[in-house]
């Protein structure tokens, strides 16, 4: 595989990647996906620090 | 399927028993005592009469030392609660060592699938395993986790000897057939994360690990690469708490007592900075924000910290554990790497999906990253 971040690679993102004008969200208003984190209500934004004791991905509807 | 509803997640300490001694464990002041059934009657009803607003769930986690060492317990609280009947749907929740599942509870773990989760923590081969956990890797049947919980992944602690081999660990964890691996925590505590050798041994790991993820293109990344680094350009960055410190994790010790977190816990710290920390407004996030963190570095809404752990550290919460900076930074290279090459694999799909507003800030992000972070990291053979 190509180095860490080698220059072809960002020269081969900047390809795929969308003009600015195609983008028709604001970005400022999007609240990234908390559905992972259910422990923390979201605080943790994806980033999912309930692992901190294993939990919260058992996906069972329970009782 | 993970789920997306919300659940509220008291911890309930069964005994401060273990019978491993891991190396990263930060529960030095455990007392052996354990919880009574009286005492477990009073925990569940405070916890039914408290479910937020906000819950659609009730996830009671068991916890430890090793909660399985107290099975009868845990059979009597769960009769416990299906007596009273609770309005909200709960679920029971344990991570376990797995070493303790004899026939006979690993019948009644059968028998209660439908609303007993257990997880197991599993940091990889038995090498690894072994060093990091007392030697127990082979007291654990991990078939049994993989044929009764296939949706749950293994939480999985990153100590200094888990270095070497990490890439190697977590492949072969995947190769078990394990979807995820949750964890992959740098242990928290007094790991001086910041060494030039942890750099250096962690950069082939984790091109290793790229490679792995970039031609297996259809597993989760472990959580050390699952982060959504678009999030990084988003301008509006909320001033919120990483966790649910204080507000949504409860902790109920062996005597009932109520504690922020599984963290906070007279298992690590003392009387007199428990009265202290338990002054603290936990509905403040201001309280819980590294200010320099927050205004200074691009990849703070990535970045995981434990405040609990910077409190043990730092006698704050406020302040982050800034040793592990450059491991974050490095991370974030690869995890920066990770999508480029995935998404150039894919020709710009994410997930099977085309979204170019993600798209766009999500190599944004990668540019951003490789500007601010590659050339700290040259002189290690990134």
């Amino acid at each position: 595989m190509k180095d860490v971040l080698a220059e072809s690679i960002i020269i081969s993102l900047i390809a795929l990647q969308p003009k600015k004008a195609e983008i028709t969200v604001d970005y400022n208003l999007i609240t990234p996906s908390l559905a992972k984190c259910v422990t923390c209500m979201g605080a943790c934004k994806g980033g999912c620090l309930h692992s901190c004791k294993g939990g919260g991905k058992s996906g069972k509807k329970g009782r | 399927m993970p789920s997306s509803e919300l659940n509220f997640s008291p911890c309930v300490c069964l005994t401060h028993k273990c019978n491993l001694s891991c190396i990263y464990c930060y529960q030095k002041n455990r007392c052996g005592g354990k919880m009574t059934f009286e005492t477990a009657q009073k925990v569940v009803d405070w916890i039914f009469t408290h479910v937020p607003d906000y819950a659609d769930k009730v996830e009671i986690d068991f916890i430890g030392g090793e909660p399985l060492l107290e099975f009868t317990l845990i059979k009597e609280i769960f009769s416990y609660v299906y007596k009273i009947r609770p309005e909200i749907p709960y679920i029971f929740f344990a991570t376990t060592n797995g070493t303790l599942l004899t026939a006979e509870l690993k019948q009644w773990f059968i028998e209660h699938l439908d609303c007993f989760q257990l997880a197991l923590s599993l940091d990889g081969r038995k090498e690894t395993h072994d060093k990091n956990r007392s030697n127990s890797f082979d007291s654990i049947d991990v078939d049994f986790f993989l044929q009764n919980y296939p949706e749950q992944g293994v939480k999985m602690t990153v100590s200094e000897y888990s270095l070497p081999n990490l890439a190697d660990n977590i492949v072969y964890l995947h190769s078990l057939g394990i979807k995820e691996i949750e964890g992959v925590n740098l242990a928290e505590g007094n790991f001086d994360w910041n060494k030039d050798e942890y750099i250096k041994l962690l950069i082939p790991q984790l091109k290793m690990l790229v490679d792995y993820y970039v031609e297996h293109d259809d597993l989760i990344p472990c959580m050390l690469f699952d982060k959504e680094i678009n999030i990084c350009e988003t301008g509006n960055k909320e001033r919120k708490k990483w966790c649910g410190i204080g507000t949504g994790t409860p902790f109920f010790d062996i005597d009932g007592k109520k504690y922020p977190c599984s963290f906070i816990t007279p298992m690590t710290f003392t009387e007199n900075e428990l009265n202290a920390i338990m002054q603290t407004d936990f509905s403040d996030n201001e309280k819980f924000i590294d200010d320099d963190c927050f205004s200074n570095c691009y990849i703070y809404p990535i970045c995981p910290t434990c405040s609990g752990a910077n409190y043990l550290i730092n006698k704050s919460f406020k302040t982050r554990i800034k040793s592990k900076c450059r491991i974050q930074k490095l991370v974030s290279l690869f995890i920066a790497d990770l999508q480029a090459k995935r998404l150039i694999k894919n020709n710009g799909y994410i997930n099977d999906e085309k979204d170019n507003t993600k798209l766009y800030y999500t190599i944004e992000a990668i540019k951003k990253i490789k500007a601010l972070y590659l050339e700290e990291y040259v002189k290690f053979g990134i």
